[in-house]
């Protein structure tokens, strides 16, 4: 049978196999720096006293974790506003985005957006749902 | 021990002993190559399953007969529950879901040892060993930290009920077939980690696995699409894949066991990339074994994480374990591993084979990055963070893109090695009519790049696969002289693995083209008054009236709206927004009119106290392609799965050279 590449010794092929191997993996590497610099690619999570602590720029998005304060509920139009609570600071956060189905007072949230040092305006909100159906057993 | 408790305990226990026993048996059997011992560990294991299934049925009878002692029924089911519903009930949680896997595991692994009986006793001894030790680990989850038997002291006289959410037909469907393709990598991965063991590494093991592998990739690929549909039909977001790290947690196995299942051919055609062959599955399983830890320990808060289950120190050790224990074993057999054979150029189809392997597993890691980013970041930074979808979507556009492209190209590029003139001549049709399509969209107004590009891609590729189809049907047409159905369904029945692999690719590029449609979606949120409109893309909706009913389950509260478009009125959406009484919740039933063109998807997210109801709708292009190429998918599935068993095929493949072992270095 035929020795198709014998003009190309092993050291050369093994030579184009991790050129080829680097320039694949730099290619990927590149991609996911890429991508982890789009705008919202990665958001970091704060508890109020951290939200009001570092201060506020009004651009940067975070994710805004707490517990609803029961009876800071308002819904006006579209707009839903509340306090969420981690027991030593209070942030108004304000909304515009549907409302999760768990979403009530004393339920655990996670709101995101951004805080311009007065309210939080969240584009959308979670609620964690699985502790209620603990809590009732 | 006559309460469905007592029962499941014990059978729980009987299981884990057989299993156990199973385990010792097969290495004793495989180390003393003494197939009656082997075989007694066979059946011991075939034991543990028959338990492992008397478990389940005594946990399904306690769901039935609302046992609510059982702190599982209690937690997961109630009185109110209709009857298909305790079946969701049964894997709905943590235990009853861990029980599920371990009693699918155990019958496959019996079905799947008795099959491969023809094969080498020692093969089928370390593969069974193998598989005894992952039931047994998964038993001794069941029987310690996460006993689905558990009692509680103080009965409740109902139970709290199943989720809401995952009260629906998809919900009955999605978990299992995620959870049978999970466990049917098992088999490959036991028989390749059987293979590494009793160095049997010719292509033994794939062969009698190909099946298991095709089935188990098969049963998770529409898990995931049913997953997306259920998302898409109950959670009202107006999406089907949100990037989720329980979702990203079923789709890195998929994304490897593609590129497994692509890469074995070349093993079997080419006896090439046996290493890359041994560690895929190896991390296929590794990842399938991760997946369940990460939606089953709580470590990622996502969305529908079911529980902050205490496994999540049992799953890891086990995870290091076969990992490491799996490396250590591909190291030690690097010398047998040696591929019999080289690439010979970069234009044939093994170079295109390993192109779209290489996508694939870079897809996978960027899964697992966007997945694990925020572990690690935490544990090293100690600032928690969340990745979401702009991180993953811009990256698997390119990604996709040029998997997309490779879909196409593969097919047409020979084995070995193809001259560049040859390759120019059967490229230009695809690419030409890939072009055309790319340019009308253009000057029809299309200006989104990664919109354009796919459907160009689309068209090259199916192009592409469908000159396949016409070149074969050609040939069995001219030979049998035979009108052009009966050739092609000859051309289909002769050669079922290529071409329904091809009909597989054909369901992907349906599918590509649905996903492009969500660069065109468009969405409203109003508030609209009783007989008031509100518009969405070129529809009107008209809120005409409320309808208020209940059940014993829920309150119903359903709008009443007109659909017109361009004057022409279309019927009628009914969009409710219940209440659940048992969960004291509300939940919002979508609205969807859907059409191969564009689906209208309309959710109601409150009703006020004067009547108003706040809507929201979504105009989503081409999404009912997604759901069309999924089932076309399954059509090729059913091919390839259909396709005779192979007998030893590799053996008598054409393009076999054998090369001295000094050139293969």
């Amino acid at each position: 049978m035929e020795e198709p590449h014998s003009t190309t010794t092993p050291p050369r092929r093994r030579a184009k196999f991790w050129a080829g191997g680097g320039i694949v993996l730099a290619t990927l590497a590149g991609l996911l720096v890429w991508g982890m610099a789009q705008p919202g690619a990665a958001s970091q999570y704060v508890s109020p006293t951290e939200l009001v602590g570092e201060g506020a720029d009004g651009a940067t998005e975070v994710r805004l974790s707490g517990t609803v304060v029961p009876g800071s509920i308002e819904r006006q139009g579209l707009t839903t506003t509340f306090t969420v609570t981690d027991d030593r600071t209070d942030v108004v956060v304000t909304t515009d985005s549907p409302m999760p189905d768990a979403f009530k007072g004393s339920s655990e949230v996670v709101a995101i957006g951004s805080f311009d040092g007065e309210t939080f305006a969240a584009g959308r909100v979670f609620a964690k749902c699985p502790s209620k159906f603990k809590a009732k057993v | 021990m006559g309460s469905p408790a007592g029962l499941g305990a014990v059978s729980l226990r009987a299981a884990l002993a057989f299993c156990i026993a199973a385990l010792l048996l097969s290495v004793a059997g495989a180390l003393r190559r003494d197939r009656a011992v082997a075989d007694a560990g066979r059946r011991s294991l075939a034991a543990s399953f028959g338990f492992t299934g008397l478990a389940s049925a005594a946990l399904l009878a306690a769901l039935f007969t609302h046992d609510f002692s059982i702190a599982y029924v209690a937690k997961y089911s109630s009185r109110s529950l209709s009857a298909p519903y305790m079946f969701g009930a049964f894997w709905g949680g943590m235990e009853g879901s861990l029980l599920f896997w371990t009693v699918l595991l155990t019958g496959f692994a019996t079905i799947a040892l008795g099959r491969a009986r023809t094969q080498t006793p020692r093969l089928i001894a370390w593969a069974g060993a193998v598989l005894a030790g992952v039931a047994a680990f998964f038993l001794l989850l069941l029987v310690l930290p996460a006993d689905p038997f558990a009692t509680l002291s103080s009965v409740p006289n109902d139970g709290a009920g199943l989720n809401p959410l995952l009260q629906s037909p998809g919900m009955l469907v999605h978990p299992p077939l995620l959870y049978t393709g999970f466990v049917g990598f098992s088999i490959p991965f036991a028989f390749a980690m059987a293979a590494l063991i009793s160095k049997r590494l010719d292509t033994a093991w794939l062969t009698a696995t190909r099946r298991w592998t095709l089935f188990g990739w098969s049963a998770l690929s529409v898990g995931i699409v049913l997953g997306g549909a259920w998302a898409y039909t109950e959670l009202g977001w107006g999406g089907y894949w949100a990037w989720d790290p329980v979702e990203n947690a079923s789709f890195m196995p998929w994304l490897t066991a593609t590129a497994f299942l692509h890469s074995v051919v070349i093993q079997e055609k080419r006896r090439m990339l046996k290493v890359w062959n041994v560690s895929l599955i190896l991390i296929t399983y590794a990842l399938a074994i991760f997946g369940t830890f990460l939606t089953r320990s709580g470590i990622l808060s996502s969305i529908h994480t079911f529980t902050e289950g205490p496994i999540g120190k049992w799953f890891l050790p086990f995870l290091g374990f076969m990992l490491l224990g799996g490396i250590a074993i591909v190291l030690a057999r690097l010398n047998e591993l040696r591929s019999d054979n080289r690439f010979d150029s970069v234009m044939s189809r093994e170079s295109a084979f390993l192109a779209n392997n290489v996508l694939f597993v870079a897809a996978a890691f960027t899964v697992l990055w966007g997945t694990i980013y925020p572990i690690v970041a935490e544990v090293i930074t100690g600032v928690r963070l969340s990745v979401g979808p702009p991180f993953f979507n811009s990256v698997f556009v390119p990604l996709g893109l040029a998997i997309l492209g490779l879909t196409g190209i593969g097919p047409l590029i020979s084995w070995r090695r193809m001259s560049k003139g040859a390759f120019s001549r059967v490229i230009r049709a695809p690419l030409a009519a890939g072009g055309i399509v790319v340019v009308t969209l253009a000057l029809g107004g299309i200006r989104s790049p990664g919109a354009l590009l796919a459907f160009g891609l689309c068209t090259f590729t199916t192009v592409a696969i469908v000159s396949e189809f016409v070149r074969g049907s050609r040939v069995h047409r001219k030979r049998d002289r035979s009108s052009w159905p009966v050739a092609l369904s000859t051309t289909i029945a002769r050669n079922r693995r290529r071409y329904g692999g091809y009909v597989v690719h054909l369901g992907v590029v349906l599918i590509v083209i649905g996903l492009a449609g969500a660069a065109f979606g468009t969405e409203r949120h109003a508030l609209v008054d009783v007989a008031d409109s509100m518009r969405v893309g070129s529809y009107t909706l008209t809120y005409e009236d409320q309808r208020d009913s209940s059940t014993a389950e829920k309150q119903i509260n359903t709008a009443v709206i007109g659909v017109r478009k361009g004057g022409e009125t279309l019927g009628q959406l009914f969009p409710q927004r219940n209440f659940h009484f048992a969960q004291r919740q509300p939940q919002s039933e979508v609205a969807i009119r859907t059409g191969p063109i564009e689906d209208l998807y309309v959710v109601i997210t409150s009703f006020d106290q004067d009547g108003a109801a706040a809507i929201r709708a979504f105009v989503n292009p081409l999404t009912w392609w997604i759901w069309a190429g999924a089932a076309v998918m399954l059509g090729g599935m059913t091919i390839l799965l259909s396709s005779p068993a192979p007998v030893r095929a590799a053996a008598r493949v054409r393009t076999e050279v054998r090369e001295p072992a000094v050139a293969a270095r």
